[in-house]
């Protein structure tokens, strides 16, 4: 069973316990009689739970659920409240927050000329309890949002302020000591702050008494904005059981120096059991980081980078060894990578990887191509999804034998594809569809060549070969009106989404073709025409 | 009563199911082998197991929803086996299929959570998944009331309780 629900299930089996303040019981006596009750629903507390785990992202449903009666209440109310900072949060959350706040707390707050509400309510759940994922961007947002709406008249509060401290910020800060020092059952955490000053509550998440416990608790850490490389240091101390490590955007508008970038790297290195990586390189080619992934050779599943940029006036090494080190490796994903060079991208070209579900390349240079078409033949057994789109200037780079030939002759239950096609790889793309086996749900073509593909016959012919199994089209290639429509008469498969480059960009789609194709269906055409891959 | 029997039963070794109402099933044990409750029993390894080697009672599931249960089974017994570690990962990747939407599309709605329960307590994740995941997009978008409508279920908050939830949630 998963940590996070098992831990969900037991917290709904004693949500009860304790979950009111003392004095509460005498206010909602009612209550006590929750778990005995039964309702005319035939499903259990556990097999709700598993329910609403579907709608952990879909908070306006889950609301519903929580108001249906008193099993399904107290079965949606920890999955509601795990991950409740959202931009879109309404800022009555924090007045829900504020009433655990304790008498000290709610002083300091009043003498930083905050206005706190007198009357105060025992919450009816333990919400604190259930928090399992902090934002702190998200969290700043609604802090703003409630002060804006609580603080608006200080009067006689504002003369009492001692000092100078924005109101929000005093309040995010609490809020913060309540979260983490209290009783923080936080398994993931996003410093999400971007260039907002909140970054300066460092010293609260990390430095205060009590932190190592929540640190070594947390399953999932992403940063957005890095002020202080030896974060990762403090980190590396207490933090070893990140399973999933993001470290995301802003962050390398220069690049780190190698004493700083160590910090990261021993991050990498002392975690148990990383699963997921994601970096994002922001144009530099932070190399001791790529070096560290070796550390994690045995547990890594996943794999993203984006945004490297592979020059330097280091020596140009196979910093992909560590990755390819990793035999376990069922998703790769590699996004805007540029100027990797032959030597670099060896140990992939390589690289055994026997549960390979996932690769995805996307406008990445320079012979990424190569490492997808080795990857494939070393690795075919579990391949699912094969994604690669070439960057403009890469059309007339034909290697052999291509992806598409490569995916045509190893790759029996793929998925999801995206490749570069030319006219002469049509009867691959041919061989794939036809294929008894053919399972695909997403198709994207990326024109290879220079010969037109305008043509009505092709496009009818292509028409009546897409699988009943294909939901997306994606098509990077010109084509008219009259080939497209062709293709949209004969084809069985029932499309939920096209896109088509050339229409989307230059010629406009006609809505007219595509109406005719959705007729009697159930989706409309501003859903119909996305790009989904 | 012989209610069910694999295609393959003849080629291959079987294990008798019970069901609570007496309907005996007789399934292939490669479909036993895929799912850790069944897998155990096929040992030998619980009490469920009769003195009859290779037959087993199942005291919660009537012969109507383990017909539908094994249907399921023996359609996917060629499956790959997924490798998660963690309810949480599979739960990500739950794909429901064509067939499996056919599937669920022709059952009832007291059958759709009969064979959860059954899932449940056979530990069979997958069926188990698709059917939660089935149950929440029949959720998606109601308000309270159309729940209440959708599944029959009383709403047996107190006034003073229900408000309570609303203004804190």
């Amino acid at each position: 069973m998963g940590r996070r629900l098992n831990a969900i299930k037991r917290k709904v089996a004693r949500a009860f316990k304790g979950q009111r303040h003392k004095t509460s019981r005498s206010s909602t006596p009612e209550l006590r009689g929750y778990s005995s009750r039964n309702s005319q629903l035939t499903l259990p507390a556990d097999c709700l739970i598993d329910i609403f785990s579907y709608l952990e992202d879909d908070h306006k449903s889950l609301q519903s659920c929580v108001l249906v009666n008193r099993l399904w209440s107290r079965s949606s109310i920890p999955i509601l409240w795990a991950r409740p900072f959202k931009d879109s949060t309404p800022s009555s959350i924090i007045d829900v927050y504020m009433s655990y706040l304790t008498d000290l707390e709610r002083i300091h707050l009043v003498d930083n000329g905050i206005s706190v509400s007198s009357r105060r309510r025992n919450p009816i759940f333990d919400y604190v309890s259930f928090l399992r994922h902090v934002s702190m961007g998200s969290l700043y947002t609604i802090v703003l949002k409630w002060t804006d709406r609580t603080q608006t008249s200080l009067s006689t509060n504002s003369k009492r302020r001692s000092h100078n401290t924005e109101p929000s910020l005093v309040v995010y800060q609490t809020l913060c000591r309540l979260f983490f020092s209290r009783r923080s059952s936080i398994r993931s955490l996003s410093l999400d702050w971007g260039d907002m000053e909140i970054w300066k509550a460092y010293p609260l998440l990390l430095y205060s008494a009590g932190i190592d416990t929540y640190l070594a608790k947390l399953r999932q850490f992403s940063i957005h904005y890095i002020t202080d490389w030896s974060i990762f240091g403090y980190l590396a101390k207490y933090a070893r059981n990140i399973e999933n490590l993001q470290v995301l955007g802003y962050s390398f508008d220069i690049p780190p120096h190698p004493e700083d970038e160590q910090n990261l790297a021993s991050l990498i290195k002392i975690q148990k059991n990383l699963l997921h990586f994601k970096l994002f390189g922001y144009a530099t080619y932070p190399i001791l980081t790529l070096i560290s992934l070796g550390a994690q050779a045995k547990s890594l599943i996943s794999v993203e980078i984006s945004y490297i940029h592979f020059t330097s006036t280091m020596l140009q090494e196979p910093t992909f060894e560590g990755l390819a080190a990793c035999r376990n490796l069922e998703e790769l994903t590699i996004l805007n990578c540029l100027n990797a060079t032959e030597e670099i991208l060896s140990p992939l070209v390589c690289a055994t990887f026997p549960s390979l579900r996932k690769i995805h390349i996307v406008e990445s240079t320079y012979g990424w191509d190569n490492v997808v078409v080795s990857l494939i033949h070393n690795n075919p057994t579990n391949l699912e999804e094969v994604y690669y789109k070439p960057v403009d200037n890469q059309q007339h780079h034909i290697m052999s034998p291509t992806i598409i030939e490569s995916v045509a002759q190893c790759c029996s239950r793929i998925v999801r594809l995206g490749v570069p096609i030319g006219t002469l790889q049509i009867s691959h793309l041919t061989d794939i569809l036809t294929s008894p086996y053919c399972q695909l749900r997403s198709l994207s073509i990326f024109r290879m060549d220079r010969v037109s593909w305008d043509n009505e016959e092709l496009w009818s012919g292509l028409g009546s070969l897409m699988p009943t199994t294909l939901r997306h089209l994606n098509i990077w290639i010109y084509l008219g009106d009259t080939p497209m429509q062709l293709f949209l008469q004969n084809t069985q498969a029932p499309l939920e989404t096209l896109y088509v480059r050339w229409w989307t960009h230059y010629l406009g789609y006609d809505y007219q073709l595509v109406g005719a194709y959705l007729k009697d269906k159930k989706v409309g055409i501003s859903e119909f025409l996305r790009h989904v891959i | 009563m012989d209610g069910y029997t694999s295609n393959n039963a003849s080629e291959n070794e079987t294990i008798t199911l019970k069901s609570s109402d007496g309907i005996e099933f007789h399934i292939d044990t490669r479909i036993a082998n895929r799912y850790t409750l069944l897998n155990n029993w096929n040992s030998g390894g619980t009490y469920w197991f009769t003195a009859f080697k290779k037959s087993a009672c199942l005291p919660n599931v009537t012969g109507k929803v383990l017909e539908k249960v094994l249907e399921w089974c023996e359609h996917h017994i060629n499956d790959p086996l997924p490798n998660y570690d963690d309810d949480d990962s599979r739960r990500r990747n739950t794909v429901i299929d064509d067939w499996d939407q056919n599937f669920l599309n022709r059952v009832d709605q007291d059958m759709l959570f009969d064979i959860i329960l059954a899932a449940n307590y056979l530990d069979i994740k997958l069926l188990l998944d698709i059917g939660c995941k089935t149950v929440a997009n029949m959720i998606k978008g109601k308000s309270p009331e159309e729940l209440r409508s959708s599944f029959n279920i009383v709403n047996d908050f107190t006034p003073e309780e229900e408000e309570a939830i609303r203004r804190e949630n």
